[in-house]
């Protein structure tokens, strides 16, 4: 047993070989058979917040991806954009993309994953929500020290999302997320860049598998002036997230608890 | 071992097996290498000091693209793996795979080849993540192109060293080279199918549980073989001492080498991986802690009645010191690898904590007692000062040790404070305070890595030198490793 051709044979390659058809293989056959959901795939449903980009910044968006329209060639060449500044930042070394489904230990049915970042759907990630071509590789992570982000589409506007890239305490006063300044083209922090609209085109695509939104929703309506008064006044429900992300049983979080 | 009566006593030869008259070790390699090895975990501590201020909103380079803390991080993390530890294990490597066999590597121009290539292959992978080129692998975060060149370079490594195995002179092989001979196997299958596998054809929960076998192995199939293979040589070298058991050996090696590889899914544990196989690796971590015990055991005896040593030799200081961490990892990893202690510790700190005792306090404790043993005979002077070296060994020893429990603390504070649903922030300000002391510890164990350098430098620089006496040049080595089968 001691001899060097029983354990290059045997430990070396014999139990490394059982260990990868176990705990690679097999977990990998589940997913046999189902197509990887190509680029071209994921661009035929796209956030209205990637044409409330192109509207918003349309001499950053032309510069960046050559054309004033929110087109899924333009949405395809974001998302990697935003995706690889995503992993040059390490950005997953803060934030997780898996939302667990863990047993109730506190006094909700799906643990506190769920119902702080999935309160409208009740939906722990799922194998296949990863099953497609932004996922080489995935992205899991396994430090949180900002939120989850696997269900960020919607959570936040655009405008939040830039401004608080430009500088994470300008929306959360005690963050430690480190500002990102050089995903913006000017020194106020006003016109994003190519990455700044890739990230934030990332931030808001991830997770929006859950919304259908209909092909260029912005191009065919009118522009309407807004009129304030039209709208009631907004009073965050109890035990649902706030805007600062976390969902809040104890009611409200407005006054600085500290 | 065919010595020839005439040959200088640092640099014996030896008759190989093919005929030819050689220099047995190669100790410009192993200095070389060793230099590498501490410039590295300096420019790795740094980056690691400089990330933990961002936590205190103090991060000196806010704005600066390059030094954004994100590749920080990624460069502290590979540093330590393929700079520091990589680097210390070849030229440990140098020292101990000939001693074992009698035979020579199988080449030593392939040697300084294999220097110079690996640390260039780090610098540009250095360069490569500061200009944002990473990969999103955890410890594999080199860009995708440094990976092929990581690949070349492994291989050139087991290469140099397997020929020494293969060619050697002893009858039976020693404990130490059972554990250096699989992971010279394991490390390039361990490297190609973390990087290359879930990046080019394995998409999200597939790729995970592959990418999961990566990390953990890199730890289990790479670093730890080797931690333990030096252990195996050097415990029973310096307490002149065979070790206790050759069966509990035996027992150690095979239970590693078939329950370690099984392990890597408990990083993603209530993840979407199929359930199956994170029982199965719940199940298989708990194994490996109960054969790590009979290890630990068998160090334990073999230092029997030597402990008294420890007071002189500060070597073997390192070694016990490094061992008890490693004990504390294991029995904290049977636990805290539970399903259900991952619904609270998994993402905190908790995690953060356990890396850095296992990383820092076991294997980078070794390799400093490593150094510590060795640096006298490669130089061939003494220690230009044992002040310094105790300062270094209580600096990162009570380092390790507060950063540990801080690390462990805050990580259930805020874990526990995510399950109360919370507001997010509250978590950050609970956490400020034991980011703090972690900054403390930063600059403590910073301040143990100057007291290393300077003494290692000083040394070197010193004038006496004993490299051609009997005091430099006799390797009790060869003959001590007693426990040989
Ligand atoms: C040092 C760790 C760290 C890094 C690196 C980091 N973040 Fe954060 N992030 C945080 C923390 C802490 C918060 C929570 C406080 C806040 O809103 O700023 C946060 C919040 C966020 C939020 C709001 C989430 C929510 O649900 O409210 C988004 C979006 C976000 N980060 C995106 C990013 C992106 C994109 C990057 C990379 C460019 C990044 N973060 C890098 C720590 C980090």
């Amino acid at each position: 047993m001691e001899r060097f051709n029983f354990i290059f044979v045997v430990a070396g390659i014999g139990f490394f070989a059982l260990a990868f058809v176990i705990m690679g293989a097999l977990p990998l056959a589940q997913y046999q058979g189902v197509d990887v959901v190509s680029m071209d795939q994921i661009a035929t449903n796209i956030p209205y917040q990637f044409e409330e980009l192109a509207r918003d910044y349309p001499e950053a968006f032309e510069k960046a991806f050559g054309t004033t329209e929110p087109t899924a060639a333009a949405f395809e060449d974001a998302l990697e954009i935003g995706r690889k500044a995503y992993i040059a930042e390490a950005c997953w070394h803060c934030h997780t993309q898996q939302i667990r489904r863990i047993d109730p230990n506190d006094g909700t049915e799906v643990g506190h994953d769920v119902s702080r970042w999935a309160s409208d759907t009740h939906q722990e990630s799922q194998a296949d929500e990863y099953h497609n071509a932004m996922n080489y590789p995935h992205l899991f992570g396994t430090r949180r020290v900002g939120p989850d982000l696997i269900r960020s589409s919607g959570r936040h506007s655009n405008d939040w999302h830039l401004a608080h890239l430009w500088n994470p305490r300008q929306t959360s006063p005690y963050s430690v997320m480190p500002p990102y300044t050089w995903f913006f083209d000017d020194a106020d922090g006003m016109i994003p860049n190519k990455r700044g609209l890739g990230l934030v085109t990332y931030l808001q695509w991830l997770g929006c598998w859950y919304t259908q939104f209909a092909p260029s929703e912005y191009k065919d309506l009118p522009q309407l002036p807004v009129d304030e008064s039209w709208y009631p006044p907004y009073v965050p429900p109890k035990n649902e997230p706030t805007e600062e992300g976390g969902g809040d049983p104890y009611g409200g979080s407005e006054e600085d608890p500290y | 071992m065919t010595q020839t009566a005439t040959a200088p006593l640092i640099r014996p030869t030896v008759v190989t097996s093919r005929g030819e008259t050689r220099v047995l070790v190669d100790t410009t390699a192993c200095k070389l290498h060793f230099i590498a090895a501490v410039s590295w975990i300096g420019v790795g501590i740094i980056a690691g000091l400089l990330y933990s201020f961002v936590f205190l909103r103090l991060y000196p380079h806010e704005g600066v693209e390059v030094l954004s803390p994100g590749r920080i991080r990624m460069i502290h993390t590979n540093l330590m793996a393929y700079g520091f530890l990589t680097n210390a294990f070849i030229g440990m490597l140098h020292w101990v795979v000939p001693r074992l066999t009698g035979e020579p590597v199988l080449s030593h121009p392939l040697s300084k080849v294999i220097f110079i290539a690996w640390n260039l292959i780090i610098g540009a992978a250095v360069w490569g993540i500061l200009t944002g080129q990473a990969q999103a692998i955890e410890w594999g975060e080199t860009p995708f192109w440094a990976d092929h060149l990581v690949v070349v370079g492994v291989a050139l490594v087991v290469i140099n060293f397997t020929w020494s195995i293969i060619r050697s002179r002893e009858k039976s092989m020693y404990v130490t080279l059972w554990y250096f001979t699989a992971a010279f196997v394991w490390t390039p299958l361990v490297y190609i199918m973390g990087n290359y596998l879930p990046q080019t054809l394995v998409p999200g929960t597939g790729g995970a549980a592959l990418v999961g076998l990566y990390i953990h192995d890199l730890v289990g199939l790479f670093v730890t073989p080797m931690g333990w293979g030096l252990m195996y040589f050097f415990v029973p070298v310096i307490s002149r001492k065979p070790i206790y058991s050759h069966a509990i050996s035996l027992v150690g090696f095979w239970g590693l080498a078939f329950f370690y590889p099984l392990n890597g899914v408990h990083h993603f544990l209530w993840s979407p991986i199929p359930m199956f196989a994170q029982y199965g690796a719940v199940i298989s971590t708990i194994a490996v802690e109960v054969v790590v015990t009979t290890v630990v055991i068998n160090f334990v005896m073999t230092m029997r009645g030597e402990w008294y040593r420890l007071k002189e030799t500060i070597a073997l200081r390192w070694f016990m010191v490094g061992m008890t961490c490693y004990f504390i990892t294991c029995f904290q990893c049977a636990f805290q690898t539970t399903l259900t202690m991952q619904k609270v510790i998994h993402f905190t700190d908790w995690v953060v904590g356990h890396s850095h005792l296992v990383m820092f306090g076991v294997f980078s404790f070794w390799i400093a007692g490593v150094i510590e043993h060795l640096w006298p005979k490669l130089t061939g002077r003494n220690w230009w000062s044992r002040r310094l070296s105790l300062w270094h060994f209580w600096l990162w020893t009570l380092g390790v040790a507060l950063m540990f429990t801080d690390l462990t603390v805050i990580g259930v504070v805020q874990g526990l404070l995510w399950d109360s649903l919370r507001p997010w922030e509250e978590s950050i300000r609970y956490s400020e305070i034991g980011w703090f002391i972690r900054m403390i510890t930063g600059w403590m164990i910073l301040g143990g890595f100057l007291c290393l350098a300077l003494n290692m430098f000083m040394t070197f620089m010193a004038r006496e030198d004993h490299s051609d006496t009997e005091y430099a040049g006799q390797f009790p080595e060869t003959s001590a490793a007693g426990a040989r089968a």
